[in-house]
């Protein structure tokens, strides 16, 4: 390799350690070194952030340059470097609005691979998860107002303001779709409405509205990867199949809204929204597309820590809501037996 | 406490506490200090309410629910409260001024316990932290003290109240915007170069915690206030020698990490010597008609959430850090990294 080139390390390459050496892997691809302890691997890649040469590296770590080379051969055959980019280069808006497809795409695998998601297809999760599941989700949606309502606020391009407050008005009420569900399955209205959400369900909202103030393509880019697209869409609604049959077979009522609510959103075209509203948002420069992509980067952590959230909060057999009940306590009831309320 | 006034308490369980049946019918609830051995009708309440207390029901509810003695639970749920196993929600809620100030600094002292039993600090403090669990942790406590350039400029930003509580929120935002750079210097000298710390993405619950105190700095400075009373309480009083025994095992258990805890225990002194033994809540508490029951309610909210998104941000670094080979500090993404 060209000693005198910048490389930026990929932003998910974890280090493991082997017998002999080090594990370089990333999620599609993986590197063995052998004869370099991983400390000093974890160096190296620590060091490859685009503002050093690898001669520069290598003086850096004190490692010869040659094995430096060799190291980053490797990688680069395998995409966990890239070579950093001089300047901050324009990223046309098509360009930027395919990227996201791809890489939401795996995201979304990976975000659907969490054992909530995959437990509540295969039916192993408790019914108090699903219980849990609908109501965090009527949280999330309800919250649409905190998070839309900001994005159309805070947005500065008057085309992109009509974009989001268009959109505001066909989703504002949507939570009445989970309400439906959480009626069938016998709470109350008032018990719902007094409902607490989980910490982790007003992190994702208060990551949106974060986005929201900060850029208003941050916003559309976390929007974009919320809605269906596509195979999407089939597979949405293979996953509310699934539930049903798990969870609701004799009582389709609460799965049903879930449906319509899909149904509706397919309807209104909310399957577009880095197509539509990125072009009144403003030129997008290589560092703009890279921190949007990190804001959904994030809300995909985010959720990831919802799933795990709610698995542990709702753990049990029976289901209940989180009314007044507080704490950390890993196993929160206190309603009645799902079957009691079937 | 009587019994009759616990069957309006409303118990929530400690996580600390263990409970376990035994010999007999009898059951066993223990915590870090204690160890109660409960028999007969007693012994067969616990088992039953073990997984109720949430602080959701009344000691009524609670006997209607498990077809038992309201007076029998009521006097369970006295002894747990007396041993701290338990803390009664309802005893801090619909007070105002002084009553709720006292209420509230017990509340917070449940809390902050609650906080540190958390099994991240177990890990901790047994020396079998991994390195990126000790650094992760460092630089996500960076993140925390660094967003008092959020929270604590967006409450001084917001206050509507007099000119003399906006003078105390905005000196307490003076005094604290630069400590972020006490961490990031002691990172630094692990090692760590300063770019590399300052642009690492939080994990989301550290997000989530910053966001929190953010919206609430927004929109309520009653509550926002609240929270400073959880922030500050440490279960027990924090003395300049206390610290520097903390601070001494952590550096003795893990030595890579001395610069950064010696980061930790200077930042913490600084509080220690600033004296946060009343804080700005309690002066507002003490302000007539201000702090209602109305008021208080939302304030009391504000702390238990606070209280949650603490004990999440240890989830995540624990199962973040912990778990996985993870390159410390977290890199950005850069869409080049997707180059076809």
């Amino acid at each position: 390799m060209d000693l005198d080139t910048r490389w930026i390390a990929h932003f998910e390459a974890a280090v493991a350690e082997i017998s002999g050496g080090a594990l370089i892997d990333g999620e599609l691809s993986s590197v063995e070194v052998i004869g370099v302890p991983k400390q000093a691997v974890s160096r190296v890649m620590l060091s490859l952030d685009g503002g050093r040469t690898l001669n520069e590296v290598a003086a850096r770590i004190g490692m010869p340059a040659s094995v430096v080379s060799a190291i980053c051969g490797a990688l680069s055959e395998a995409s966990l470097i890239h070579k950093a980019e001089v300047g901050d280069r324009p990223v046309p808006h098509e360009e930027f609005a395919e990227l996201s497809r791809r890489v939401f795409a795996a995201w979304k695998k990976r975000l659907f691979s969490h054992p909530l998601w995959q437990g509540l297809v295969a039916g192993t999760a408790p019914p108090g998860q699903f219980a849990g599941w609908l109501m965090e989700n009527y949280q999330f949606i309800e919250g649409v107002n905190d998070r839309l309502g900001s994005a159309t606020a805070y947005c500065r391009s008057r085309a992109g303001r009509r974009h989001f407050a268009r959109h505001f008005r066909e989703e504002y009420d949507h939570g009445e779709f989970f309400i439906q569900g959480l009626l069938a399955l016998d709470f109350s209205r008032d018990a719902i409405y007094a409902s607490r959400p989980l910490a982790s369900t007003r992190g994702i909202i208060n990551h949106m509205r974060r986005c929201a103030r900060q850029d208003s393509l941050f916003y559309a880019a976390c929007s974009g990867f919320l809605e269906s697209t596509g195979g999407d869409r089939s597979n949405a609604r293979a996953f509310f199949d699934a539930v049903t049959e798990n969870y609701a077979s004799d009582r389709p009522a609460i799965v049903s809204p879930l449906i319509a609510h899909l149904e509706l959103d397919e309807e209104y075209g909310h399957n577009g929204v880095i197509e539509s509203v990125g072009p009144y948002l403003g030129p997008i420069s290589h560092a703009r597309a890279s921190a949007a992509l990190q804001a959904v980067r994030a809300l995909v952590e985010g959720l990831e820590l919802w799933s795990s959230d709610i698995v542990r909060h709702y753990s049990s057999d029976t289901i209940s809501l989180r009314a007044r009940a507080y704490g950390s306590r890993r196993t929160v009831v206190g309603a009645r037996p799902m079957e009691a309320a079937r | 406490m009587t019994a009759v006034a616990a069957l309006g308490a409303r118990p929530l369980i400690s996580a600390r506490a263990d409970i376990r049946g035994a010999a007999g019918g009898g059951s066993v609830v223990e915590t870090d200090d204690h160890v109660l051995e409960f028999d007969g009708a007693a012994g067969r309440v616990i088992l039953q309410l073990a997984d109720r207390l949430d602080g959701g029901d009344t000691v009524q509810d609670l006997a209607a629910a498990v077809a038992c003695d309201p007076g029998v639970v009521a006097e369970v749920i006295k002894t747990l409260q007396a041993h701290g196993a338990v803390f009664d929600l309802a005893a801090v809620e619909d007070r105002s001024g002084g009553e709720l100030r006292a209420a509230l600094r017990q509340e917070c002292a449940f809390w902050a316990k609650e906080i540190q039993a958390h099994s991240f600090w177990r890990t901790l403090l047994s020396g079998a932290a991994n390195p990126e669990t000790v650094f992760g942790w460092g630089i996500e406590q960076f993140h925390y003290v660094e967003a008092a350039n959020e929270y604590m400029a967006a409450a001084a930003a917001n206050c509507r109240l007099d000119h003399g509580v906006r003078m105390q929120i905005g000196k307490r935002f003076a005094e604290e915007s630069e400590h972020g750079d006490i961490f990031l210097g002691g990172l630094q000298r692990c090692g760590f170069e300063h770019e590399s710390v300052v642009n690492a993405p939080p994990l989301p619950a550290t997000s989530a915690l910053k966001d929190y105190l953010f919206e609430l700095a927004c929109s309520d400075s009653i509550a926002t206030e609240a929270t400073f009373n959880l922030m500050q309480s440490s279960g027990e009083p924090l003395t300049r020698a206390g610290l520097a025994r903390f601070y001494g095992e952590l550096t003795r258990l893990y030595p890579f990490a001395g610069p950064m805890f010696e980061a930790f225990h200077d930042h913490a002194v600084i509080d220690v010597e600033e004296g946060h033994e009343r804080t700005i809540f309690d002066e507002l508490c003490d302000a007539p008609g201000l702090v209602t029951p109305a008021a208080g309610r939302r304030a009391i909210d504000a702390v238990r959430g606070l209280a949650e998104h603490f004990i999440l941000f240890f989830d995540n670094i624990e199962a973040y850090y912990g778990a996985r080979d993870a390159i410390v500090p977290r890199r950005a993404v850069d869409i080049d990294a997707f180059a076809r």
